[in-house]
């Protein structure tokens, strides 16, 4: 499937085959499927949050799945160096007893990768995999090496174990295209959870879309148009995420240290792009851009002292920002 | 403009017009709501109905033309096709697809055709009315409602203030003439209260209780005869009638209407303002003189008046000068220094004075007071009052014996106080031999100086001395000194008792000075002077002896002010004060 042939409708139609597909596998985490799917369609990265067990790992490979894509998971440790990700070169011997250098390829070169409670590693670690998520490259003792297209990396954190974990720098946590919440699942999705997992027959998840496919579905969503007036908003909204800012909100002066970078302004529009595309339009409007203003930004403001100390949830923030914008 | 955008253009352009009226009309009511507000204050602040005045409509004029100007604005300034698209789309729910289209006219490419075909689609159905309506904004129906409720408040507030300035009379000069002289009577009352004299505290509390009580009657009575308002009292005669009269009614008053008749009720109020003074001066008097407690404080003060006339009778029998009763054991002269009591008693004098001047000079009380009308009625009320006292005292005393009078003797001026007292009913004193009964030192000690045998030994072979049997000396004898006969009786009548030492003594000195006594009964006076055996200054000139003598009168009118009647201080204060400037 060539990227000429692929169309509004058609974006719709794989998107929710997409979508019914891991729905097979994954129960409930409709949200999450779906920020999933339009982070990983938008060419971006995608951070989940949420305690062990809901099922995020199963989620990410079932993506990897569903998408025929090379899936690889990385569990992140204290101990790990970052060439445990990206990989080294090793010396080889040939057969007429000559040595040479032979990369060994990490785990980042997959196509899927599921950066599991990568708060755990240190910094250093981390860092590994800021080039992967940005340039879609790593260097590797001077080398570059690109990695296979389309990448994906989702990474998970867990919120409730913090000792011994490396809250991930700011540069690394604005690469992340959105950050979704697993919620924890009601008593209807535990009980499919149970039925599903507790039997004989386990779920399969078949594949729908393969690597071209996605890239064309990429490029369709690129060309969504944006209005003005709407990009307007779109940068205002991030701009009112900044305390120093003539249009930030009295809730942003008190509680944000710092706001979200232009990488911000630019998941609002890719996110508003997908958005506007799942709901049959040819266009952004303002309304795409609130919709996923949430996962969007929240990870990208900085309280500061007061917010912290008051633990103000970076959502509500987000909202009234929203809230109080005016739309022109 | 492409040609297949033209409908969403000719939508955007309606939707346009739409949105400038209503921009124009929220425009207009916003500077409505804050001109609403703005009269209201203006209102609160003026007191509309008592001073509208001609820049007031100028400014309420400007002020209503403000929220026109601002609807002509709003319609004048045209919002543009992207905030009109934005309106539309906002409005019709076609999220931002009119405005995207007509972001990207022209420009080809991408998912663009689809986008305007899109847009198209989805906006032939679009009803511009009820996208763009032209309703006021949500947020300013608050304001304009209670602005309009707060002008509906106030129209009504200038109604019913209209209504109840039209029925209020103004203070009539009864009610400052009563103000006033309920004021004054707390003057008194506290200047009484400050003396310590508590009948004339009680009697002055009853009096003002009264006149507060007729107050109160007459503003009772001016409510319920309020309807009746119109009609004058009888013995008032109601100025002549303007020219053009403005009856109030329940129609509002236009601003030409409320200055003339306020010029008009000044020319009233002017015009009849000398004829309800002295109508207000009748009526206060009448009621202050009809009252009871005037009758007490009458006689609470009369009565004083009755008793002093009655000692001054006593006195008479037992003096033969009635000033005597205000020598007793008072009299600084003849027990201490004649300096330091002439000092003092200068001093007491002087405040007698004063306190005599602030409470019986006309002219203390014009500056004092406030309203010249209650000046002038208090005054009014004091004159009459002490003439009727003045008049009952001396039917009283003539109806007894004869009122206490005053007569001038010769050609100087000088008041007899001797006709007076014979007038009186007293006998002269100055002719030892028509006295009765001497006085002797035993019985009046406090009032006859003491004499130093030596000195009364001595004196024995002078001129003019006349002693009155062994160890006595006569008040008659006292009037022995230098001078011609009508002065020494003069000096005999009016200070004999007092000057009496001085003459011996200036005598006794007079010897010593000039070597007529022997040396042994010079030594003998002058150790009797040095061990104050011989009392008594030097020989004092007849008028400081005089002087002192008005002083010392005065200071005893001061210290008995509370127990003697105004009019008899009154009239002893006028008869030294007489003396004194002659």
């Amino acid at each position: 499937m060539s990227q000429g042939e692929m169309t509004p409708e058609l974006f719709g139609r794989y998107f929710a085959a997409l979508q019914s597909e891991v729905g097979k596998v994954i129960v409930g985490m409709t949200g999450v499927v779906r920020g999933s799917l339009a982070g990983m369609l938008a060419d971006g990265n995608i951070l989940l949050e949420g305690v062990p067990g809901l099922g995020k790992t199963a989620l990410v490979k079932t993506l990897g799945d569903v998408m025929q894509l090379s899936f690889a998971r990385i569990q992140f440790t204290p101990d790990m160096m970052p060439a445990d990700i990206t990989g080294t070169n090793l010396v080889m011997e040939d057969a007429d007893g000559r040595r040479y250098f032979e990369l060994q390829r990490g785990p980042v070169f997959n196509q899927v990768i599921l950066a599991d409670e990568i708060n755990r590693a240190t910094p250093k670690t981390q860092s590994a995999m800021l080039e992967a998520m940005q340039e879609r490259q790593v260097s590797i003792v001077g080398e570059t090496h690109p990695l296979p297209q389309p990448f994906f990396v989702v990474a998970t954190q867990n919120p409730l174990e913090m000792e011994g974990t490396y809250p991930l720098p700011e540069a690394q946590l604005d690469r992340f295209l959105m950050k979704l919440v697993v919620e924890f699942p009601d008593h209807g999705e535990m009980k499919a959870i149970l039925d599903r997992t507790t039997s004989t027959r386990q779920p399969v998840a078949g594949p729908v879309v393969d690597g071209p496919t996605i890239e064309a579905m990429r490029q369709l969503v690129r060309s969504v148009p944006v209005a003005p007036v709407v990009q307007d908003y779109a940068i205002r909204l991030v701009l009112a995420t900044h305390p120093e800012k003539g249009e930030a909100p009295e809730v942003t002066r008190r509680y944000v240290r710092y706001g979200a970078s232009p990488r911000g302004a630019q998941s609002l529009l890719l996110a508003g792009k997908i958005t506007a595309l799942l709901d049959g339009r040819f266009n952004v409007s303002v309304a795409d851009i609130r919709h996923v203003a949430r996962p969007c930004l929240r990870h990208r403001l900085i309280l500061n002292f007061e917010g912290e100390a008051e633990r103000v949830d970076t959502d509500s923030i987000v909202d009234q920002i929203v809230a109080e914008l005016p739309e022109a | 403009m492409s040609q297949p955008l033209k409908p969403l253009y000719r939508l955007v352009g309606v939707a346009g017009l739409r949105l400038r009226l209503a921009r124009a009309l929220a425009d207009g009511c916003r500077v409505l709501t804050w001109v609403l507000l703005a009269i209201v204050a203006t209102a609160l602040l003026i007191e509309v109905a008592r001073g509208l005045h001609w820049t007031t409509l100028c400014w309420l004029a400007t002020a209503l033309l403000l929220p026109v100007a601002a609807v002509v604005r709003g319609l004048v300034l045209s919002p543009g096709p992207v905030r009109a698209a934005k309106a539309l789309d906002a409005g019709a729910g076609l999220f931002d697809r009119v405005g995207t289209a007509l972001a990207f006219d022209g420009v080809e490419g991408g998912m663009l055709a689809r986008q305007r075909t899109d847009a198209l689609q989805h906006a032939s159905g679009v009803s511009v009315r009820r996208a763009v309506p032209l309703l006021l904004l949500r947020a300013l129906r608050g304001p304009v409602l209670a602005s309009l409720l707060l002008l509906v408040v106030i129209g009504l507030t200038l109604r019913f203030d209209l209504q109840v300035k039209g029925a209020t009379e103004p203070p009539t000069p009864l009610d400052v003439a009563g103000a006033d002289l309920l004021a004054a009577l707390d003057e008194v009352h506290e200047d009484a209260r400050g003396r310590g004299n508590k009948r004339l505290v009680h009697a002055v509390t009853d009096l003002r209780d009264r006149v507060q009580q007729i107050v109160d009657e007459e503003e009772k009575r001016r409510e319920e005869t309020e309807p009746e308002a119109e009609e004058p009292p009888e013995e008032v005669t109601p100025p002549p009638p303007p020219e053009e009269e403005f009856a109030l009614s329940d129609a509002v008053y236009t601003v030409g209407e409320l200055e003339a008749l306020h010029t008009q009720l000044q020319m009233e109020l002017t015009a009849a303002v000398d004829f309800d003074l002295e109508h207000v001066r009748r009526q206060a008097s009448d009621a202050i003189r009809k009252d009871p407690s005037f009758r007490d404080l009458q006689q609470e003060l009369t009565n004083p008046l009755i008793e002093d006339a009655n000692m001054f009778e006593r006195g008479q029998d037992r003096f033969s000068d009635p000033n005597d009763m205000f020598r007793g054991s008072k009299n600084a002269l003849s027990d201490t220094d004649d300096g330091l009591a002439a000092s003092q008693a200068s001093n007491i004098s002087e405040q007698a004075l004063d306190y005599a001047k602030r409470e019986f000079d006309s002219e203390s009380i014009m500056n004092d007071d406030k309203n010249v009308a209650v000046q002038q009625l208090f005054e009014q009320f004091l004159d009459q009052y002490v003439a009727e006292r003045g008049e009952q005292v001396a039917d009283w005393l003539a109806g007894k014996q004869g009122g206490p009078r005053v007569a001038v003797a010769d050609d100087s001026g000088m008041p007899d106080k001797r006709d007076a007292m014979a007038e009186a009913g007293f006998e002269d004193v100055t002719d030892a031999e028509t006295m009765g009964e001497p006085m002797t030192a035993e019985g009046e000690a406090q009032l006859v100086d003491e004499v130093p045998p030596g000195a009364q030994a001595m004196g024995s072979g002078m001129e003019g001395m006349v002693p009155q049997g062994e160890g006595e000396t006569t008040r008659g004898a006292q009037g022995a000194g230098k001078g011609d006969g009508a002065t020494m009786e003069r000096e005999q009548g009016l200070q004999l008792p007092t000057s009496l030492p001085g003459a011996q003594l200036e005598q006794i000195l007079g010897q010593v000075t000039d070597d007529e006594l022997p040396p042994e009964k010079r030594r003998e006076v002058l150790e009797e002077i040095a061990t104050h055996k011989i009392q008594g200054g030097l020989a004092n000139d007849f008028g400081d002896e005089q002087g002192n003598y008005f002083q010392e009168a005065d200071r005893l009118l001061l210290e008995e002010s509370g127990e003697l009647p105004p009019l008899f201080r009154e009239y002893a204060h006028d008869y030294f004060q007489l003396l004194l400037d002659l």
